[in-house]
């Protein structure tokens, strides 16, 4: 077993969450290890600081005030969504014989796109990984496992240079993107974090508002220093 | 709290009774405030957040299951629009200039990387300990207060933040690691 293991169990154990034999391999480990020692003192002082924060808690004039505020505005809206329900009643009766026109316009429409404007599409290739792949891998990988970094790393480091060139949405991947940066070097963010602003100016120059570079770079900076 | 009581105000609530969803509220809404008031550093974000999660639930309560229970329902739907508001604002709030940020990010370092002396001298853990809190990212922070300062279980966390328990386990760990390394300067000084 290795320290960061036992790293791992002095978490488990401040959460009350390590087995009675995991505990006896955590005190015989301590016994003979200054350096997890030194960590457990650590996290004995961190946790003991952050369960003592009492929090702020509201009197109950407060509660009574936020009650009566919030059922106002329910109410206030169930007024509304009444007298806009009645009125769209109201205008849909008077308006029926208005729907014909627009619904044969659109089938139509759908009719004609599909019998010649579709044959003529070109279809392209998937360019790189599948987000629904990465994703999936992501979440197989997550748990416990450290190993994966390194690759998750090199196909974030791909990304983030491709990102500039084709337009993907990376961002319900951003809970998990910290992780990749954690494992790189610190030029290496250096280089990252650069190319991406050069990216996201180029972008704006070139009147673009590409949102996913944006997000991307925003994202890097949060969690890469 | 009375689970049979709530099942019996969200099924009136659910017919369109104000006054049972208010009961609701006036249970609920304290506890409710405290949790994100956790996540959240000022009273005024925290109550729009509050009124936001109320108008919702009441807006979603036909999806509500019978059978579930309210309060770990009402608890997500708060969570989850915390969440949402932290993520905005982190977003919001990063745009600056690559030059300046750089700056920026240099002033903090050289905060953090005094020397032992100093640190012994400047550093107070509490105020420090808020701040690394606070840089801890959402996945890790939200397990952190979860299990550590509303003494949820890892069971209770995962069906909140829709994950495993060993993804909680992870996050807890990794929280952890990161306060250290935040906190290093500090501990540092100590010794």
């Amino acid at each position: 077993m290795t320290h960061k293991k036992y790293k791992k169990f002095i978490s488990l154990y401040f959460d009350q969450a390590l087995s009675p034999s995991d505990q006896e391999k955590l005190k015989e480990h301590l016994v003979s290890c200054s350096d997890c020692q030194s960590y457990l003192e650590k996290m004995k002082l961190i946790q003991k600081e952050v369960v003592s924060q009492p929090g702020v808690e509201l009197s109950p004039a407060d509660i009574q005030e936020a009650r009566t505020i919030i059922i106002k505005r329910l109410s206030q809206e169930q007024v509304n969504r009444h007298w806009a329900k009645k009125e769209n009643f109201g205008k849909l009766i008077k308006r029926r014989w208005q729907w014909v026109m627009p619904i044969f316009l659109i089938i139509v429409g759908s009719l004609l796109y599909y019998q010649f404007l579709k044959k003529t599409e070109i279809v392209e290739e998937p360019y790189g990984p599948s987000l629904e792949a990465i994703y999936q891998f992501l979440n197989e990988r997550i748990e416990g496992d450290d190993d994966f970094l390194v690759s998750f790393n090199n196909l974030i480091e791909q990304a983030i240079a491709e990102v500039a060139l084709i337009e993907v949405d990376y961002s319900f991947l951003t809970d998990y993107f910290y992780l990749a940066i954690e494992a790189l070097q610190e030029d290496e963010k250096e280089g990252l974090s650069r190319l991406l602003f050069e990216s996201q100016q180029e972008d704006s120059l070139l009147g673009g508002k590409n949102e996913n570079l944006s997000n991307s770079f925003s994202f890097f900076n949060n969690y890469s220093y | 709290m009375d689970e049979a009581e709530d099942k019996e105000l969200v099924a009136q609530a659910k017919a369109g009774n104000l006054e049972s969803f208010g009961r609701l509220v006036e249970r609920y809404h304290g506890q409710l405030y405290k949790t994100i008031r956790r996540f959240i550093p000022n009273h005024e974000d925290t109550n729009d957040l509050m009124q936001e999660t109320w108008m919702h639930a009441w807006r979603n309560l036909a999806n509500f299951r019978e059978e579930a229970n309210f309060y770990p329902w009402i608890y997500r739907i708060a969570l989850n629009l915390t969440i949402n508001f932290l993520r905005k604002q982190r977003k919001e709030g990063q745009k600056e200039s690559f030059e300046d940020w750089k700056k920026r990010e240099g002033d903090n370092s050289s905060q953090i990387l005094l020397g032992r002396n100093e640190a012994l001298e400047l550093f107070e853990f509490k105020p420090k300990l808020e701040e690394a809190l606070k840089t801890l990212p959402l996945p890790y922070r939200t397990a952190f207060v979860l299990v550590t300062q509303e003494g949820l279980n890892y069971r209770q966390v995962a069906e909140i933040l829709g994950c495993s328990e060993n993804t909680v386990a992870w996050r807890m760990y990794k929280a952890r690691q990161w306060l250290q390394k935040k906190l290093k300067p500090y501990f540092e000084g100590r010794q």
